[in-house]
């Protein structure tokens, strides 16, 4: 990596850490823009079920059709595939999709949105207006990223859930009791619980970096194009990174 | 009081874009402020409002100087000033009604008045300003996608208006405006600073309206101050680019340009 383009991305990863910090303060600046919150919410949470529906639901086919057909293939037995598609659905593939469909979704419309605010000099205009753009546009935009990853991790790990038991009941002959039984073994609430708070985490980040770089986005619509682009990259990153991180973190805990 | 440059400057990365600027305009007055694309005209603007920060020197609003205060320390500096933008800068999700009446909600407004408006009160205002720039209310409830670039741009007057700001700050204001309602905001600029003593500082390629609204002008050249003056000394300027300015202003008006189609 050359001189220049280190220096851009320690500044990148400086300006996020300072409008995130920012960001948290508001927190205590009240009144909460709550109409643009729940506005917000039901964009990015409704807005998102059909998208995350199909993907979670594909994925949770095919995974649980892939380790049965190995299980069986290496070991001759499929006993133990509800634990084990049950455990890597909640700690891994319920979380991560919606967590990355998020990104390439909301991240990417959120940037979009920003930069050209920030191009056609909406923001300035809000800053003479005596108007925070971190609060009016930033904090909301964070609470309903917060609200919707967490319950859209719950909602997808429920779905891939029941497509593994589709598979599980139909291929390979598993009444449902049966499965959730063999879950229980594998899987305790604990697990659910990581998974809320890495829903959390990952809808911390998203706004976080896609508001970022549309704050920094320069130029017309070429500008725009590349801060979304560098946006949902940067984001993709951070949500593999953290995802590695915190399932460190939840395995030794 | 008034608004005051001492030594600024600021560079882009590798470009200088001011050099060592220093000017005053005086409290009503209006100041216009000449030069090619690129000479850094917006950036002075900007730096009058704390948007931008100067490399070096100071820049005073009143008695405050802005180039040291934070975000939270300027809103009650910008407060006093109104800036009329190059593009439009409406926010697109909120209709014409609500981009006009938002500086009339915001805290710092509210904090300046003895009681809240009501209701009827900001419809009156945003109405009449909305006039100003030769727009009905048939517009109020119009999204700013809805309207052409020009309209677009008057509302952005509006908006800037509604708050009575001491301060007026224009960046190109009559670009993509038709020749009516580019007399019209003229003649506005003028009235504002003759009747409530409003300073504006109005940053433009044309001449034509400098000579005819300006109390001063100021040329600004590859990051300099070429000059400044009034009108008449502006009009007696031996520098190349004001007279290549003057001499455009003039070609409009001559027989051989206003026959060209004959």
């Amino acid at each position: 990596m050359n001189q220049p383009v280190l220096a851009e991305q320690i500044h990148r990863v400086a300006s996020t850490s300072s409008l995130f910090r920012k960001t948290l303060l508001k927190f205590a600046d009240s009144p909460w823009r709550w109409k643009e919150i729940f506005a917000s919410t039901s964009q990015m949470g409704v807005g998102s079920l059909p998208i995350i529906t199909l993907s979670t639901a594909f994925s949770g086919l095919v995974v649980t059709n892939e380790i049965a057909w190995h299980m069986d293939k290496v070991l001759h037995t499929v006993d133990m595939m509800p634990g084990f598609t049950g455990q890597f659905i909640l700690r891994e593939l319920g979380i991560v999709i919606p967590a990355l469909l998020l990104v390439s979704k909301v991240g990417a419309s959120t940037t979009a949105e920003i930069s050209t605010m920030k191009v056609t000099e909406q923001i300035d205009a809000l800053k003479l207006l005596g108007i925070d753009p971190i609060k009016y546009l930033v904090f909301p935009r964070l609470i309903a990223s917060i609200i919707s990853t967490a319950a859209l991790t719950i909602y997808s790990v429920a779905i891939t859930l029941a497509c593994a038991i589709a598979v599980a009941t139909f291929r390979y002959h598993f009444s449902v009791a049966e499965y959730l039984n063999a879950l229980r073994h594998f899987v305790t609430f604990a697990d659910l619980f990581y998974a809320l708070i890495k829903g959390a985490v990952f809808g911390t980040v998203i706004p976080i970096i896609s508001c970022s770089y549309g704050f920094e986005c320069k130029g017309g619509a070429e500008g725009v194009g590349n801060a979304t682009t560098n946006a949902v990259v940067a984001s993709t990153i951070a949500v593999i990174f953290l995802d590695f991180a915190l399932t460190l973190l939840f395995t030794y805990l | 009081m008034g608004i005051r440059f001492n030594c600024v400057c600021k560079r882009f990365g590798p470009k200088i874009i001011l050099n060592d600027v220093s000017f005053e305009v005086s409290d009503g007055e209006i100041l216009f402020i000449l030069g090619k694309s690129g000479a850094g005209k917006s950036v002075t603007l900007k730096h009058i409002v704390g948007v931008l920060k100067p490399d070096s020197g100071s820049v005073f609003v009143g008695d405050t100087n802005v180039s040291i205060l934070s975000d939270e320390a300027l809103t009650a500096v910008r407060r006093q000033c109104g800036m009329v933008f190059q593009h439009p800068a409406l926010l697109d999700s909120l209709t014409v009604y609500q981009n006009v009446s938002f500086g009339l909600r915001t805290p710092q407004y509210l904090a300046s008045l003895e009681r809240p408006l009501t209701e009827n009160e900001i419809q009156k205002i945003v109405i009449e300003k909305l006039s100003l720039v030769n727009l009905g209310s048939d517009v109020l409830d119009k999204m700013p996608s809805a309207l052409s670039y020009g309209m677009q741009k008057r509302v952005s007057l509006a908006r800037t208006l509604a708050p009575s700001p001491r301060y007026l700050l224009f960046d190109e204001p009559t670009t993509g405006l038709d020749p009516i309602t580019t007399n019209a905001v003229n003649d506005l600029i003028f009235e504002l600073s003759r009747k409530l003593n409003v300073t504006s500082i109005v940053v433009s390629h044309d001449m034509q309206c400098a000579l005819k609204t300006a109390d001063r002008i100021l040329v600004l050249d590859q990051a300099k101050i070429l000059t400044i003056g009034s009108v008449s000394e502006i009009k007696q300027s031996n520098e190349k680019l004001v007279k290549d300015f003057l001499e455009e202003t003039l070609a409009l008006f001559l027989p051989s340009s206003i026959g060209g189609h004959g």
